[in-house]
C-alpha cells in the first residue's frame, strides 16, 4: 500500500479527520529536509511509517552521522 | 594530540616501508607481484610484468645474482624463496612474449646511444619507448656487450634471439660495426655513453653526478663502469641505463642535468613483519635439477611471505572493517580534530565512534602506535565541539545516569558504621545480567574477609570515557573518590575488568585488588566441585594488563577440575568480545562481525569474568558462563544457555538488586515500597523486546510514549487494523508506537524511532 492510500485509512482522533499527505519539515546535525507524509489538516499531527523511518530515514540519519 | 604528534605518527608507521627483496634488488623487481602471479598461475601476467621491469627477461633470469635472496625473511624460519628459478619459469611458460603495444606520439627529439651491451641497450629502450629516435652505435658487430665475449655466462643464442627481438619492437636504429672517435661525428639532442669498463670516455670524466650519471658536458651522460665503479653486478649497467634514460628526459623536458631521484645506497627498511605463525617449508628444488616445472614454480610462489605490515589490520576487526591504510585512518582523525583545514568536511565520525577501545592495536603495532587514544582524543575533540552525533552514544549515557541514581545506586555500610577496610564495587552491569551474582558475591565476600566490607553498586564512569564526554566522565570519577574518602579509603574490590581499568587510570590513589584474587586466595572454601570438562577462558580485553586476575582465574578454575584449553592471544594479546566502547549503536555490523569471530573462535564453552563478554556471546547463541556461575550456580547448564536480560530486564534487574538489599538491611524495609511507581501497563511479546533491544529501545520508553498519546488524544487511528498510533519526540529521540487497548493496558504491536527531529508546530 502506498503512503497515499495508506493516509486514507488513517484518522486523527483528535480532530476526526482523515489524514492528507503534506510537506513537513525535519532535521538533523544541523541538515533541513522536507518531505510529504500523512499529516492532519487541522492540527498537524503525522505519521511516520515504519517502512519510511527504516528505509529512507534511517539511510539520511546514517549519511548524516558518518560525516 | 596536536599535529606534530599526529605527523610524527604517520612517519612511526612501517606500512609503507619498501618490502626487503625489492629494497635489495638494483631494478626494483617487486618479487611479492612476481610470486603472487605465478602463485596463481598466471604465468603471462608475471612475465609482462617483469619483462617491464628489467628489459631482458631472458638474460636477466639467468644473469641475476639474487641480492633479494640474501635478504629474504623465510631465511630465518627455512630456506629462501627461490626468486630467480622463479623468473626463469615466468619465462619458460608464458604463451607470448609480445607485449601490448601503445600508441606514442614521436618526439622530435634525437638520442644518441654508443655501446651495445645491456646498459646502452637499457637506455636505448626506454626512450624509444617513450617515442624518442634513437641511434645506437656499437663498434663490434653484434648487441649484448661483454656477455658475447662470457661463453660460459648465457648461450649466445639466447642473447642474440632475445636482443634481436627488442631492437626490432622499440624501432630502434641500429648502427653495429660502427666505432666513434669523436662526439662531434654523431649529431643528436642528448647522448648515453655506455662503452664498457674499458671504453672510451670520450673525455667527460669530470663533473659526474652518480645518479643521474650526467657529466659537465651539457645533454651528455656517462656510465659508472668508464669510472670504474665499484658495484659489480651484472644488474647495475642496466638500473644505470634506465636512470640515464630518466635522466636524459628530464633534461630535455628542463634543461637540467642532475638532480635525480635514486640512490646508490640501500636504505635499510623499518618495515616489520611478524612472522610468528609461518610454517615451516622446505624450498621447492627442481627435480630436473635445472628449472622449475609448473607446478613446482607455483608451489615455490606459494612460500613468498607476501611480507608486509598488516599487524593492527590482521588483529583488529574495526580496523580491517574500514579498509583504510593506517595513514588514511590518522588523516580522518586529524581532520576530525580540524588542526588544519580540511580539504572536506567529512570527519568519518562512525569510524572514530567505532573503535572498541580495547587498545590491541598499540600491543600489535611494532611502533606502538596506539589507535584508541587517538579515537579517544577525536571523540573528546568531536564532542567539544557538538559534532559527535548523540545517537552513538547517548542510550549508554543515560544507563550510566541510571546506573547513578536513586533507583538502581546502593551503599551499604559496613557493621553499621561508615568506615570500612573494604570496599566491594561490583560496577552496573554484573547485577544487571543477574542480580544473584552480585548477591552472592556480596555474601561471600561478608562471610570470608577478615572485615566486613562496604558495598557500592554503581557504574565507574566508563561510558563517559568511551562517549570523550570529559565534564561527565570527571563528575562520576569525583563523586567516587569523595565516596571513597568519606568511607576511610578502603580497599576497593572490583568484579568487573573494565571498572578496575578505569580506576587504575582514572582512580590511581585507590588500592584495589580483584575479586577473583580474592577468591583465589580461598581455595578450599570455594571449590565447588564439578564435572570434569575441557573449558577456554575468554579474557576480557580490559583484563589484557591484570596478569594477577588473569591468574587467579585460572587457578580457581584448576583446581574446580576444569580442563583449560588457552585462545592463541591469551595472555598479553587478549581481545574484546565486542562490547567495548560501546559500539553496538554506532556499527552493528561491526560489532555483529567481532562477536562471530569470537564465539568461532574454540568449540569449548566459554567462561568469562566479565559479564558483558558472557552476555554478548550468550545472546550469539555460544554456550558462556560467568565464573560466578561456576562457583554459586546449582545447574551449570542452565546458567551456560541462560538468555542474557533484555535492555529493559537489565535495569529492573538493577532495581531488584536495590530492593532486595535494602529488604535485607534493618530499618530499609519499607524504603522502596513506599513510593511505588505507577506506570501503565503495556504487554509486550519477547520478539518485540528483541526488536527494541537492536534499537535500544526501552519498555519505559515505550510507556511513557503511550502515556503521552494517551493523555494528550495526540492519536491516530488505523482503520484497516483498528490500532492506535502516536509518537513522542524525547530528547534527540522520537519513539513511535503502535498499540491497542488490551485488557487493564495496552498491547504494544510494534515501536521504532529515530533521530530526525519533526520540525513541529508548524
Amino acid at each position: 500500500m502506498s503512503e497515499v492510500e495508506k493516509s486514507s485509512t488513517l484518522i486523527c482522533l483528535k480532530c476526526n479527520v482523515p489524514l492528507k499527505m503534506q510537506t513537513n519539515k525535519f532535521s538533523y546535525l544541523g541538515f533541513n529536509f522536507n518531505t510529504e507524509i500523512p499529516t492532519c489538516p487541522r492540527c498537524g499531527l503525522m505519521f511516520l511509517s515504519e517502512e519510511l523511518v527504516k528505509g529512507k530515514v534511517t539511510e539520511v540519519e546514517k549519511g548524516l552521522e558518518d560525516k | 594530540m596536536d599535529m606534530m604528534t599526529l605527523e610524527n605518527l604517520k612517519k612511526k608507521c612501517t606500512r609503507d616501508e619498501p618490502v626487503f627483496c625489492t629494497n635489495q634488488c638494483p631494478l626494483s623487481v617487486d618479487v611479492k607481484k612476481l610470486a603472487a602471479r605465478i602463485a596463481s598461475g598466471d604465468f603471462q601476467g608475471a612475465y609482462k610484468y617483469y619483462s617491464s621491469q628489467v628489459i631482458f627477461p631472458e638474460i636477466i633470469s639467468r644473469l641475476c645474482d639474487k641480492p633479494c635472496q640474501t635478504v629474504c625473511l623465510r631465511s630465518k624460519i627455512d630456506e629462501v624463496v627461490a626468486v630467480k628459478n622463479l623468473e626463469q619459469a615466468c619465462c619458460d611458460y608464458v604463451d607470448t612474449k609480445e607485449t601490448s603495444q601503445y600508441y606514442i606520439s614521436r618526439k622530435n627529439k634525437h638520442i644518441a646511444v654508443i655501446g651495445g651491451g645491456l646498459g646502452g641497450l637499457s637506455c636505448a629502450v626506454k626512450l624509444a619507448r617513450k617515442g624518442y629516435a634513437v641511434d645506437l652505435y656499437e663498434e663490434k658487430d653484434g648487441l649484448g656487450g661483454y656477455l658475447r665475449e662470457s661463453e660460459n655466462l648465457i648461450p649466445l643464442q639466447i642473447i642474440e634471439k632475445e636482443l634481436a627481438r627488442i631492437i626490432q619492437k622499440e624501432e630502434i636504429r641500429l648502427h653495429l660495426g660502427t666505432k666513434i672517435n669523436t662526439l662531434d661525428e654523431i649529431e643528436c639532442d642528448a647522448l648515453y655513453i655506455a662503452t664498457g669498463w674499458d671504453g672510451n670516455g670520450f673525455g667527460l670524466k669530470p663533473g659526474f653526478d652518480p645518479v643521474s650519471l650526467g657529466t659537465l658536458r651539457k645533454g651528455a651522460f656517462i656510465s659508472g663502469s668508464i669510472m670504474k665503479r665499484s658495484e659489480s653486478s651484472v644488474l647495475i649497467p642496466v638500473r644505470e641505463g634506465i636512470r640515464v634514460a630518466q635522466a636524459i628526459e628530464n633534461y630535455l623536458k628542463i634543461g637540467t642535468m642532475g638532480g635525480m631521484a635514486g640512490c646508490h645506497e640501500v636504505v635499510p627498511s623499518r618495515l616489520s613483519v611478524d612472522i610468528d605463525g609461518v610454517v615451516f617449508e622446505k624450498q621447492i628444488v627442481a627435480e630436473n635439477q635445472e628449472s622449475y616445472t609448473i607446478p613446482e614454480a607455483i608451489a615455490e610462489a606459494k612460500r613468498c611471505l607476501q611480507c608486509g605490515c598488516d599487524m593492527c589490520m590482521n588483529s583488529c576487526e574495526m580496523l580491517s572493517f574500514f579498509e583504510k591504510n593506517p595513514k588514511k585512518i590518522i588523516d580522518d582523525v586529524e581532520a576530525s580534530m580540524n588542526i588544519v583545514k580540511a580539504f572536506t568536511t567529512n570527519i568519518a565520525s562512525r569510524e572514530i565512534n567505532s573503535c572498541n577501545t580495547c587498545g590491541l592495536c598499540k600491543e600489535v603495532c611494532p611502533e606502538n602506535i596506539d589507535f584508541e587514544e587517538l579515537f579517544m582524543s577525536s571523540r573528546r575533540v568531536l564532542h567539544k565541539g557538538g559534532k559527535l552525533p548523540l545517537a552513538f552514544h547517548d542510550f549508554w549515557m543515560r544507563d550510566m545516569e541510571f546506573s547513578n541514581s536513586e533507583e538502581a545506586f546502593v551503599m551499604i555500610n559496613a557493621n553499621g558504621g561508615d568506615k570500612s577496610s573494604y570496599l566491594f564495587f561490583s560496577g552496573c552491569q554484573l547485577g544487571g545480567s543477574d542480580p544473584n551474582y552480585v548477591i552472592n558475591a556480596y555474601t561471600y565476600l561478608k562471610k570470608h574477609l577478615e572485615e566486613e566490607p562496604a558495598m557500592m553498586i554503581g557504574c565507574c564512569g566508563a561510558p563517559a570515557q568511551w562517549a570523550g564526554r570529559e565534564d561527565e566522565h570527571r563528575a562520576v570519577i569525583d563523586w567516587i573518590r569523595n565516596i571513597w574518602e568519606n568511607q576511610g579509603r578502603p580497599e576497593v574490590i572490583l568484579a568487573c575488568p573494565s571498572c578496575r581499568k578505569m580506576f587504575e587510570k582514572y582512580l590511581p590513589e585507590i588500592q584495589v585488588q580483584s575479586l577473583w584474587q580474592v577468591m583465589a586466595a580461598q581455595e578450599n572454601s570455594v571449590n565447588k566441585s564439578v564435572a570434569s570438562k575441557k573449558m577456554t577462558i575468554f579474557d576480557p580485553c580490559a583484563s589484557r594488563y591484570d596478569p594477577e586476575t588473569q591468574n587467579s582465574i585460572r587457578i580457581i578454575l584448576k583446581n574446580s577440575g576444569y580442563e583449560l584449553e588457552e585462545l592463541p592471544y591469551y595472555p598479553g594479546k587478549v581481545q574484546c568480545c565486542g562490547y567495548g566502547g560501546q559500539i553496538q549503536a554506532v556499527n552493528r555490523p561491526l560489532f555483529d562481525k567481532i562477536v562471530k569471530i569470537r564465539v568461532e573462535a574454540t568449540t569449548h564453552d566459554y567462561v568469562t569474568y566479565c559479564t558483558n563478554c558472557r552476555d554478548t556471546f550468550a545472546a550469539a547463541g555460544k554456550s558462556a558462563v560467568h565464573i560466578l556461575d561456576l562457583l554459586f550456580s546449582d545447574d551449570i547448564t542452565a546458567s551456560a544457555a541462560r538468555k542474557p536480560p533484555t535492555l529493559t530486564q537489565r535495569r529492573e534487574n538493577r532495581i531488584k538488586l536495590k530492593k532486595v538489599l535494602e529488604t535485607e538491611r534493618e530499618g530499609m524495609k519499607m524504603a522502596s515500597e513506599d513510593k511505588p511507581i505507577k506506570k501503565i501497563k503495556v504487554f509486550i511479546a519477547p520478539e518485540v523486546y528483541n526488536k527494541m533491544d537492536r534499537s535500544f529501545i526501552l519498555k519505559e520508553d515505550v510507556q511513557r510514549t503511550i502515556e503521552y498519546c494517551e493523555s494528550t488524544e495526540k492519536k491516530i487511528m488505523d482503520m484497516s487494523t483498528g490500532n492506535f498510533i502516536g509518537h513522542l519526540q524525547d530528547g534527540n529521540i522520537t519513539f513511535w508506537v503502535i498499540y491497542k487497548p488490551e485488557r487493564d493496558g495496552f498491547r504494544l504491536e510494534t515501536v521504532y524511532s529515530h533521530r530526525l527531529v519533526i520540525e513541529e508546530g508548524l
